[in-house]
């Protein structure tokens, strides 16, 4: 049963080639839809619309929205990857991020979606503005790593899909990131959050029937194979070891990080929070935790077992990001197969335009209106919204096109550093009256410098924890310092919007 | 003396019942995480286990779907359906 390295004949990489030919045409047409319909949109309202959807997203998008912009090429093709590498510490990890729906709209979803409305927030960044007592520097801290980190984050994505692209089909790395690349960026501008939202239903249905079919070959493979699942564990120790088995490889220390990064850390991601601040009513909110605590469970787990069962096919592999791909081309037909790359393709490109739109809002919101032009006009907030996304997307692109070394030292720092950063001066901003700009500016930069000096340069500071772990502890270290010892109480402003059943004055 | 009072500002309730339900997140996400990670550190002790019939790896997926269970009625149940009105004051003027 067993392999070293994929092989693809013609006639299935024309079958793959097909079938995500058919899935980038539904997402152009979703592109020119939801055009029109963003064009219908008057003037004052085009940034609540392009960013927000009008807070009037249902609750499969909500639900996709978050799944499938959270599962990224990291649930579909990396976890799977260091599952085939590392066996069960890292599965045991991934069960953490199941309920990212419930921890993310239930959690904070109804406090931001309720502030939101009260202060026209768009953004993450936005209500930390408004929290934050309008403070152009947690603007600044807010919006300059989501810009740096999410683009080159986003770039990273690119790379991952054109790479399994590439694989898959045999096309050059060139064609297959014009192909995925350029069709993510029209969306993302044509079509604002909205587009984006629709994107991912349909990716979110690919991704699925991606999983019910890797279920299906993956384990009716084994188990016809080795009889039985202790059939599969015996067989899977004896080509890899026992270490594969082993919970305690990796260590406890590391798992326990890992755990909290991939579960509560969630609530720190902008590209996550996004939909907080667009669904229509706690009914779509509550009907999305549903439908996305249900699939992203049965993702997570699909995609965890087919790495880890890949073993059993390919003990030998050059990339273990091939893990996935090797194992599709092996147990589904051609055809079939074609969808769950096209399933692959969607995390990834569902990853990159929620990120596209965020970083846009950062730029456009909380550097352009809030520190640049506090005074811009509805006109010009919607030829920046446009513009902005377009070259953000376009800059995502270059950046995995030219690959500069650069890249990958900004992407280690990426998720890790604006978890970090922003983890206290969200959670503390909407729980606690007390905490203020001081504290919130101080955590920002604690968290970041700490975690870029632990994950880079002083790696015994993190005794034994993923550099995250020491960072958060230090940054709400810095917003307790912050807000104690300047003394300032936060203005009434801030607490009515924030605690209050009555406006302020000057609402 | 809390800030609200310091500035006689009467809480929200929906904004007090949403805070509420942070930590019962916190709560069951804390619960999930102690048995999940129990199990693994437990019963993984020995990697060969065999625990229902099944090797112990696998019994991750009856736990993370019985949570999954507890997390849907729990939102079904204690999570309150509210108006996202900013206001509830303009709303009962209206």
């Amino acid at each position: 049963m067993a392999g070293e390295e994929i092989a693809i004949t013609s006639s299935e990489r024309i079958a793959v080639a097909i079938v995500f030919t058919i899935y980038l045409v539904g997402l152009l047409l979703i592109g020119i839809y939801t055009r029109k319909r963003l064009g219908k949109t008057v003037i004052d309202k085009f940034a609540e619309e392009f960013y927000t959807g009008g807070r009037l997203l249902g609750a499969v998008v909500v639900a996709f929205l978050i799944g499938a912009g959270l599962c990224s090429v990291g649930t579909f093709v990396g976890g799977p990857g260091l599952s085939w590498k590392l066996g069960m510490p890292w599965a045991t990890i991934v069960g953490s991020q199941i309920f990212m729906n419930f921890m993310i709209l239930i959690g904070v979803g109804k406090i931001i979606g309720i502030i939101a409305r009260r202060t026209g927030a768009l953004s993450v960044g936005d209500i930390l503005f408004e929290r934050y007592e309008r403070s152009k520097l947690v603007a600044l801290a807010y919006a300059l790593p989501v810009v740096i980190f999410l683009i080159a984050y986003a770039s990273s994505q690119f790379v991952g899909a054109s790479r399994i692209f590439e694989v898959m089909t045999g096309w050059s790395y060139r064609t297959a990131l014009i192909l995925t690349g350029l069709v993510t960026v029209f969306y993302a501008t044509t079509g604002g959050i909205r587009g984006v939202g629709l994107a991912t239903v349909l990716q979110g249905v690919f991704m699925t029937f991606a999983a019910i079919l890797l279920a299906v070959g993956v384990f009716g493979g084994a188990l016809s194979h080795y009889g039985s699942l202790v059939g599969v564990h015996n067989a899977l120790v004896q080509t890899v070891g026992q270490k594969y088995v082993d919970p305690y490889a990796l260590g406890a220390k590391i798992v326990i990080s890992w755990w909290i990064i991939f579960s509560i850390g969630l609530l720190a991601l902008p590209h996550g929070l996004m939909a907080s601040l667009s669904y229509r009513d706690t009914r779509a909110m509550k009907r999305a935790v549903y439908l996305g605590v249900i699939v992203v469970t049965f993702w997570t787990f699909v995609m965890l077992f087919t790495g880890f069962f890949a073993r059993l096919w390919f003990p030998k592999l050059s990339v273990p990001d091939h893990a996935v791909p090797a194992v599709t081309l092996t147990v589904l037909p051609p055809a079939v197969g074609g969808i769950v790359f096209a399933g692959v393709v969607s995390a990834a490109q569902s990853t990159i335009a929620a990120m596209t739109i965020l970083i846009s809002s950062a730029i456009v919101q909380n550097l352009y209106k809030q520190v640049v032009k506090p005074d811009a006009t509805a006109e010009q907030l919607k030829t920046a919204s446009i513009y902005a996304t377009l070259g953000v997307g376009l800059t995502a692109f270059l950046l995995a096109l030219a690959a500069p070394p650069a890249l990958e030292y900004i992407i280690i720092f990426a998720i890790g550093g604006l978890m970090s950063a922003l983890f206290w001066p969200i959670i503390l901003g909407l729980l606690w009256p007390r905490g203020n700009r001081y504290g919130g500016i101080a955590s920002m930069i604690t968290g970041l410098v700490v975690y870029i000096i632990a994950k880079k340069f002083y790696p015994p500071m993190r005794f034994g924890f993923d550099p995250v772990i020491i960072s958060l502890l230090l940054s709400l270290l810095a917003y307790l310092i912050g807000t104690y010892a300047t003394k300032e109480i936060p203005s009434e402003r801030v607490v009515r919007i924030f605690w209050g059943a009555e406006p302020p004055a000057e609402y | 003396m809390g800030v609200l009072e310091e500035y006689g500002i009467k809480e929200d309730p929906r904004l007090k019942r949403a805070r509420k339900e942070f930590f019962i997140v916190v709560s069951i996400w804390a619960v999930y995480s102690i048995v999940y990670l129990a199990y693994v550190f437990g019963v993984g002790k020995n990697p060969n286990a065999v625990v229902l019939g099944v090797p112990w790896w696998f019994n991750l997926l009856w736990i993370s779907l019985i949570f999954l269970v507890i997390v849907i009625v729990a939102t079904r149940n204690l999570i309150e359906d509210i108006d996202l009105s900013p206001w509830l004051s303009e709303k009962k003027e209206e």
